[in-house]
């Protein structure tokens, strides 16, 4: 029903394409997601697909026609339902309906009677006459998948359905789409950010993140890919870092995550082996205050495959002074990381200077070990562009070699950043490591 | 194709507005009328056409503000995925523009005939004058309209929208004839296309109707309103892609 190859979408006066080389097909009446934070280049596919805007390269066929020179066919096909209502909000229900039925050259009984349909197939005759300015967002959204739907699409595009929308009218139009979709044969594409929309709605899944496509299959494939369940634990006081140790020489962890609230465990079999894990913690005393044994999710999925967990990516917004910096911010963006309300090294600490000496603090550091030799680099007077360079040498997957490489590459060992000879980057540990040295076989 | 999109929408206050500018206008230029060679008896009737013109411009001229909003909001793009005509898109927006102030422009001469100015009462050239005055329209609508598309912001357009209608107006017959004007002034007339649409409706609403001039005065405004239309419909297909 779609087949895409090697799309490519530039902008003009835009460094990195928004849609790079990207290829996939969807079956007849597949519910097919496109799943990526804001700005992944989901919306630009979609448009593309719906004939909004010409693609820059590549091929790109919906129900059968191609999207540049059958442009007018493929509109006759598809319905297509943007993030922005795009309904009349001085019209009534039936009024929009009507005026969208004779854009598609429906006329008399016919369109009457589709627009009946879709009024009742939608619960919303009660409310057709009435002027949709006070409409809820629910019953905007669905009045706007009926007027996509009265010409009986082939293929209905959705982007971003449920966005803005509260938890019940959420899966009250994931009810609505699932049905259409059995009860119309209608091939649904949507894109959506968020990861349970995609797992609870969609047939399969594409994975989008910085302008390509990273992974495409069903959510149980995805997840399989994966190969494993994950056990989070929460603990009391310093229960995680007297667990961490044990947990990693476990033979039966394949790899230990340490998080916010505790520590995460990926393990094969999660019923079998967590009795295993909590006998190992209670010889040692260490207390669990909880445990979670939780099969892969699709956030689990886009981690693999991008490097970054979704929310970490939604959270990233950009400061009010961003729009002063126009272009350049990109630019700066890069060489640094902004995280939430300043620029931040990869070990975490800020890249401002006063902000820095604070930090340190907290961070406990001898004085002795701030002025160590070794420990230079990462001083406060130097961190400015020492840091920003490690950043970019070695992040742990980057975009590029998200989907061929996963697997951290230089610089990064298990938990932290270490430099060639194996002393970490982080000055805490740094200072730490120093130490730990200086007692075992001298100064260094 | 459908022209019928969106229901009509207007409200009644913009009627009120032309009619507030004939009889203001009319009386505080009367005493023009008393200058030698002045082409009418009474100067509400010469200024009617120009007051007609004027509503057209104003009018017209924020057509292009609403098509930003509706960009904003979405329906242009769910008008550009239906399989209509994509120049429909526009040009129906501009018919409904131009549609609204023909409406103005009617109860204008209505209240002009009931004030009993001296105007033609041929049928025939009052619909003529009525149809270079809606041309005129649809040219300034479209104009609006691709000017919006290249701001693509609301606060500038209303500035050039500004910027644009007072001099076009002054530099027109609308308020005084041609040839009582600066001579430099006389040039900008010559190339204001909103000088020819008042020429050709006045020649058509008062007095003998000359279809020659009028036939010069609608081909220069049917010109520009081509022009404009293919302009602003450039813009408009250049700007989604």
């Amino acid at each position: 029903m779609i087949r895409v190859q090697e799309l490519v979408k530039a902008y003009r006066g835009k460094r990195s394409p928004s849609v790079d080389n990207v290829s996939f097909e969807v079956g007849e009446g597949e519910i097919f997601a496109f799943l990526g934070p804001n700005g992944a280049g989901k919306s630009t596919t979609a448009k593309i697909l719906t004939t909004l805007l010409p693609p820059t390269a590549g091929l790109a066929e919906v129900a059968g026609f191609d999207v540049v020179r059958q442009s007018r066919k493929v509109r006759e096909n598809i319905g297509y339902v943007a993030q922005s209502t795009g309904i009349d909000y001085f019209m009534t229900g039936r009024e929009n309906l009507m005026l969208i039925g004779r854009l598609y050259h429906l006329s008399g009984a016919t369109l009457t009677g589709r627009v009946e349909e879709m009024l009742r197939y939608f619960n919303l005759t009660e409310v057709a006459d009435d002027v949709c300015a006070g409409y809820s967002g629910g019953m905007q959204r669905k009045l706007d998948i009926a007027t996509a739907l009265l010409h009986r699409p082939k293929v209905l595009f959705l982007d971003e359905p449920t966005l803005g929308l509260d938890a019940q009218s959420r899966i009250d139009l994931w009810q609505f789409v699932k049905r259409m979709n059995t009860d119309f044969g209608v091939t649904v594409f949507l894109t959506t950010h968020y990861l349970d929309e995609a797992d609870r709605l969609a047939h399969r899944v594409g994975i989008i993140d910085r302008a390509r496509l990273q992974v495409v299959g069903t959510p149980s494939e995805l997840k399989d890919l994966l190969k494993g369940d994950s056990i989070a634990l929460n603990f009391d006081a310093d229960g995680a870092e007297r667990a961490l140790p044990l947990l990693r020489s476990a033979t039966f962890a394949k790899e230990v995550l340490e998080e916010e609230e505790g520590l995460r465990v990926y393990v094969d079999n999660g019923g079998e082996t967590i009795s295993d894990l909590i006998q190992l913690l209670s010889a040692k005393a260490i207390k669990i205050k909880a445990v979670t044994l939780a099969r892969p999710t699709l956030d689990d999925v886009f981690i693999k495959f991008t490097g970054r967990s979704m929310d970490k990516v939604e959270e990233k917004v950009k400061p009010w002074w961003a729009q002063w910096a126009g272009d350049n911010w990109e630019q700066m963006e890069a060489q640094g990381d902004w995280q939430g309300n300043q620029w931040m090294n990869a070990d975490g600490s800020p890249k401002d200077e006063n902000s820095f000496k604070d930090w340190q603090q907290t961070q406990q550091i001898s004085p002795e070990a701030v002025t160590d030799p070794q420990v230079t680099a990462a001083e406060p007077g130097t961190e400015n562009e020492a840091p920003v360079s490690e950043n970019q040498d070695s992040k742990p997957a980057t975009p590029t070699d998200g989907a061929a490489a996963p697997a951290p590459s230089t610089g990064w060992a298990g938990n932290e950043w270490v430099n060639a000879d194996g002393t970490p980057k982080d000055p805490a540990a740094m200072a730490k490591w120093a130490k730990e040295m200086g007692a075992g076989k001298g100064s260094k | 194709m459908k022209i019928t999109w969106r229901q009509p929408l207007w409200t009644l206050f913009g009627l009120a507005q032309p009619l507030i500018w004939l009889l203001i206008f009319s009386d505080l230029f009367s005493s023009m009328a008393q200058l030698q060679g002045w082409p009418t008896t009474d100067y509400a009737t010469f200024f009617l056409p120009g007051v007609m013109v004027m509503t057209v411009l104003f009018g017209s001229a924020w057509a292009g503000v609403s098509l930003l909003r509706e960009i904003n909001f979405g329906t242009v793009d769910k008008m550009m995925v239906t399989p209509i005509h994509r120049g429909s898109v526009l040009f129906s927006r501009v018919l409904h523009s131009a549609a609204t102030v023909m409406i103005q422009c009617l109860v204008l001469l209505a209240v002009a005939f009931s004030m009993g100015l001296h105007l033609n009462l041929n049928a025939a050239a009052l619909l003529a004058g009525l149809v270079a005055v809606w041309t005129l329209g649809i040219g300034f609508a479209a104009l609006s309209n691709g000017i919006a598309i290249v701001l693509r912001r609301e606060e500038p357009l209303v500035v050039v929208g500004n910027f644009l209608t007072l001099p076009l107006m002054f530099f027109s017959s609308a308020m005084m004839p041609v040839k009582y004007m600066p001579e430099w002034i006389q040039w900008c007339a010559l190339v204001n296309p909103i000088n020819y649409a008042v020429e050709a409706a006045r020649t058509m609403f008062v007095g003998s109707a000359d279809w020659a001039l009028y036939g010069k005065g609608f081909c220069i405004v049917l010109g520009f309103a081509v022009a404009a239309f293919a302009w602003a419909n450039f813009t408009f297909m250049k700007s989604r892609g």
